[in-house]
């Protein structure tokens, strides 16, 4: 597959009054053309500011240390800042969280979505009018003109995500980064985005990443999966491979953190214990082990490389369990399984 | 990109068996403070909030204890001795047209200052927060009627009420309280009653509903300690506003009555002999202005520091 | 939008209406009746005056009677001025309060709302610390205490501008206006800041960057509109403040002002006069108020459309 975009040992940091916090400590993934890469962890792993590093709109104290964001063959952190707006929105495109403040609650719907067409295509308001309509019809959204008109708070959560989806589709990025874009929505609702950004994706070959700490939506959508921890990616592989044949013990925990249907009761629901390291003074070694069921003299001290396995050279993790030397542990720890 | 590393010489026990820290598993990130603790602690951090509470403290005690030892009173008149300058035959600061002592009378006008301040805004406090208590507590019908009242006086130009009723009732310092007081109490009644209203929804009143505490005990136990960050403030940030309007009433001819003296009736008296005698203006147009100041760089600070959604 | 501004118009009415009332209440509760407190009055125009306003009547009908001068505009005569009604002042005095009122208003917008804005985009530099700084003497420092200060250091010491009066030359405005707006301009950039800061961290803010719009287009589109409304919702104290400050301004410099005229009226107890100016300012303020409403209305879609705010 060709690849569009390739993130090559990212490292952002934020300076805040009690010192540098390492949100992103050097993460490097490709996204392949058409490609829908999902990116999971927790709440402060760094998946939203990798993505935010992406898109070069980090907020103050926050900066990008170094790294390289190659899209199509240009390194984007070396972009003036000119430059760099004629990429987002136009080749790079986002889709936030929250539709109820992602949309600016003064402006129409329509204006909001005709304003990125206007900046970045040569067209008259009657062509982004037109424009405007075509993405509302591309997101199914009923009775597009009317919709032009209105503001966000007359829409439904539903329907303002869908906005939110017209809005980034509408100057045809190659690139669509989706943060947590069905978190704030109803359960019925969260799918039909879901399917809808699968379809979209297909019949446009628009790449995704796609930033959740939902494994469920990931199933639906992903191509392959990189599970991050502390600013760091722990795992990464195909969607198949990650859900079949996890390897790190911080996936087996989200995984099981998943509520699952096909699972008889025997394996209840185990939440991973505690909470993300404070990145200001992460653990040394690996940076999971204060958590870790599996925990082993080396890791505290020694940071684990990435270990392939046998099978295949794709799927990869950052844990010493993989070493050959290592203990062999099934996924399922015999102190959760009741 | 990514590759295997070949690692090799690991100590034999490298790949020993050690488990999870304990500590980690259930890490609280930030010890457990109580809200007081972290706070105070926030306060004396903000270096301006901290100077403006000791110039605070200082300036209670020079007004309160300070005039008994100037050597005058505030009252005493020598008219072989007006309008001295500051430094002149024992008066630091001068004195004014009737040869009283302008330290003395400095003094003393702001203990009628900062009375005027602390009462009114505790006053107006006191009403406020009993109505909006009420008002949020009752909810439905009972409030939106109170509310409705609020909102309608709220139309009205306070300061005009405040100059009708100083006028009808006679300009003396509890009347200033009152009227002040009664006036200024719609604020707190808002701030208390949404305060109210969203604890209300929250679960610690619930629990407290489920183990069957009375209204009353709700409103005393759980409720006013929930909003007294927000109260405190006001009271803070209503004494300058209380100051302000009191020395706004005396250049209009209504505050407090001679002999008595406050900074508002001071700086009023010394503007028409702004040309000869500057001082007579510049030294309770000081005071005020440091005051205020103070008042409102603690209240700031204490904004900042009582506001939990600044909490990091 | 027209339901929003009824329902605006009658809440100001009522307002008005319980204004009026205080004021009614207030005459009679004056020890002895306004009229009672100078012992020099002829008989005939003492009973001319109460015939006017009617005291020799039950309390009702003056009351009614009260409400329907005031509406027909009749704010009376002058108790102290013989020959002048309040409509005589007004009509002669407001136009110099409202020039330096409308005067001051701008001054304070004009800088207040930049140096806001300037300050929440360099959050915690030095331009911002140095204009907050600014800022929180201008809120603690009453307009009252800065005209002295002024006229001292720029009339009486410096001869720069002169210390008093109106309408002569340009120069004469200067001091109180400046006196004036200092508060409102320390206020709105205050506000202006601490919206702008709330604006920018908001999640349209990061959609209108993420569409690839130049800093220029994100503020002036997205932060501005937003940003700009507490501002709007302050304009009605301000205007009040403004009005009230104008009271101790034109006694200060000698400015023939309806201002002053008041506080005449509140020194010589010319009761007529101080309740028609009450009520006449009241009427003003709640207009303004009632204005302001209405273009908080048209910025804000929510009420645009349905008439409630939220």
């Amino acid at each position: 597959m060709e690849t569009l975009l390739s993130v090559k040992n990212l490292k952002t940091s934020f300076f805040t009054y009690a010192g540098e916090v390492k949100a992103v400590d050097g993460v490097s993934f490709d996204v392949g053309l058409g490609e829908a890469v999902a990116v999971v962890g927790e709440s402060g792993c760094g998946k939203s500011v990798t993505a935010m590093s992406i898109q070069r709109l980090i907020p103050e104290p926050g900066k990008i240390m170094s790294g390289e964001v190659i899209l199509a063959g240009r390194d984007l952190l070396k972009l003036r800042e000119k430059e760099m707006q004629k990429v987002r929105g136009k080749d790079i495109s986002m889709i936030f969280q929250d539709p109820m403040t992602s949309l600016n609650p003064v402006l129409t719907i329509g204006y909001q979505l005709m304003e990125s067409v206007v900046r970045h295509e040569n067209v008259d308001k009657a062509k982004a009018r037109q424009r405007a309509i075509e993405s509302l019809e591309m997101v199914r959204i009923p009775s597009p003109e009317k919709r032009l008109a209105q503001y966000p708070h007359q829409l439904s959560g539903g329907m303002r995500q869908r906005a939110m989806i017209a809005m980034a589709l509408s100057c045809r990025p190659k690139l669509i980064i989706a943060d947590e874009p069905t978190t704030s929505l109803d359960v019925t609702i969260q799918a039909q985005i879901i399917e809808l950004l699968k379809e979209l994706a297909r019949e446009t070959k628009t790449s995704i990443i796609l930033i959740t700490h939902n494994l469920g939506v990931v199933a639906g959508l992903a191509d392959r999966v990189i599970v991050m921890y502390a600013g760091k990616i722990v795992e990464y592989g195909p969607v198949k491979e990650i859900y079949a044949d996890p390897r790190h013990p911080y996936t087996w925990g989200l995984l099981k953190s998943v509520p699952r249907l096909d699972e008889s009761d025997k394996q209840r629901l185990v939440p991973i214990y505690g909470q993300p390291p404070d990145l200001l003074k992460p653990p040394t070694g690996c940076r999971f082990h204060p958590r870790c069921d599996y925990a082993m003299k080396i890791c505290q001290t020694e940071e684990p490389p990435y270990f392939t396995s046998d099978c295949c050279s794709t799927h990869l993790a950052s844990c010493w369990l993989q070493h050959p030397a290592a203990p062999k542990v099934s996924a399922i720890p015999k102190a959760v399984t009741a | 990109m990514m590759t295997e590393h070949n690692v090799t010489n690991f100590p034999s026990d490298a790949f020993q068996y050690v488990g999870p820290i304990p500590e980690a598993q259930n890490l609280i990130v930030r010890a457990p403070t109580t809200y007081w603790a972290d706070a105070w602690r926030r306060l004396k951090k903000n270096f301006l909030a901290m100077a403006s509470f000791y110039t605070i403290i200082v300036l209670l005690l020079l007004t309160f204890v300070g005039p008994f030892f100037t050597g005058h009173t505030y009252y005493s008149q020598n008219l072989d001795q007006t309008n001295l300058a500051p430094g002149q035959q024992g008066h630091l600061f001068g004195t004014d047209h009737l040869g009283r002592d302008e330290l003395t009378r400095l003094l003393y006008g702001g203990r009628t200052s900062l009375e005027v301040g602390i009462v009114a805004s505790v006053i107006s406090i006191g009403v406020g927060a009993l109505y909006g208590g009420i008002s949020g507590l009752a909810g439905g019908r009972v409030d939106n009627y109170m509310m409705r009242v609020v909102d309608i006086i709220y139309g009205i130009p306070l300061q005009l009420v405040v100059i009708l009723l100083m006028v009808v009732m006679g300009s003396s310092l509890w009347n200033i309280f009152i009227a002040l007081g009664l006036v200024y109490w719609l604020g707190m009644a808002r701030i208390v009653r949404g305060q109210v209203l969203s604890l209300k929804e929250q679960e610690f009143v619930l629990a407290a509903r489920m183990v069957g505490s009375s209204q009353w005990r709700l409103l005393l136990r759980h409720l006013i300690p929930n909003t007294m960050g927000p109260i405190i403030v006001t009271l803070t940030l209503g004494i300058p506003q209380a100051i302000f309007t009191e020395a706004w009433l005396s250049f209009i001819g209504l505050g407090v009555q001679a002999p008595a003296a406050s900074w508002g009736v001071m700086a009023s008296e010394g503007v028409g002999g702004m040309t000869s005698y500057p001082w007579q203006t510049l030294f309770p147009a000081l005071a005020i202005s440091i005051t205020m100041l103070a008042f409102n760089f603690l209240g700031d600070g204490l904004r900042d520091a009582l506001d939990p959604r600044l909490r990091r | 939008m027209a339901r929003y501004i009824l329902q605006r118009f009658f809440s100001a009415l009522i307002a008005l209406w319980v204004l009026i009332t205080i004021t009614f209440i207030m005459m009679h509760a004056v020890p002895g009746g306004p009229f009672a407190t100078e012992k020099a009055v002829p008989e005939a125009i003492l009973r001319n005056l109460e015939q006017k306003y009617g005291l020799d009547q039950p309390l009702p009908k003056q009351y009614i009677r009260y409400l329907g001068n005031v509406i027909r505009l009749d704010l009376g005569p002058s108790y102290k001025f013989k020959g002048q009604t309040v409509n005589d002042f007004i009509r002669r005095e407001f136009p110099v309060s409202a020039e330096i009122g409308i005067l001051s208003i701008i001054l304070s917008l004009l800088v207040g709302i930049p140096a806001g804005v300037i300050s929440a985009f360099r959050q915690n530099k030095w331009q911002d610390n140095a204009a907050m700084f600014v800022a929180i003497i201008g809120v603690s420092v009453p307009s009252f205490i800065v005209a002295p200060l002024l006229m001292y250091v720029l009339a009486l010491k410096l001869h720069w501008l002169p210390a008093a009066m109106w309408g002569m030359t340009w120069k004469q405005a200067v001091m109180p206006v400046i006196s004036l707006a200092l508060l409102p301009l320390a206020t709105f950039a205050r506000l202006m800041r601490s919206s702008t800061l709330d604006v920018i961290s908001q999640d349209y803010i990061k959609t209108a960057r993420s569409k690839g719009l130049s800093e220029l287009q994100v503020v002036w589109r997205h932060v501005m509109k937003n940003a700009i409304m507490p501002v709007v919702t302050y304009l009605g104290p301000l205007i009040a403040g403004i009005l009230t400050g104008t009271f101790v301004i034109e006694q200060i410099f000698a400015i023939p002002g309806l201002g002053r005229e008041y506080v005449w009226s509140v020194t010589n107890r010319d009761y007529t006069v101080l309740l028609g100016l009450t009520i006449f300012y009241g009427a003003f303020l709640l207009m303004m108020n009632l204005l302001v409403d209405i273009v908080y209305g048209f910025l804000d879609p929510r009420i645009q459309l349905t008439g409630h705010k939220e």
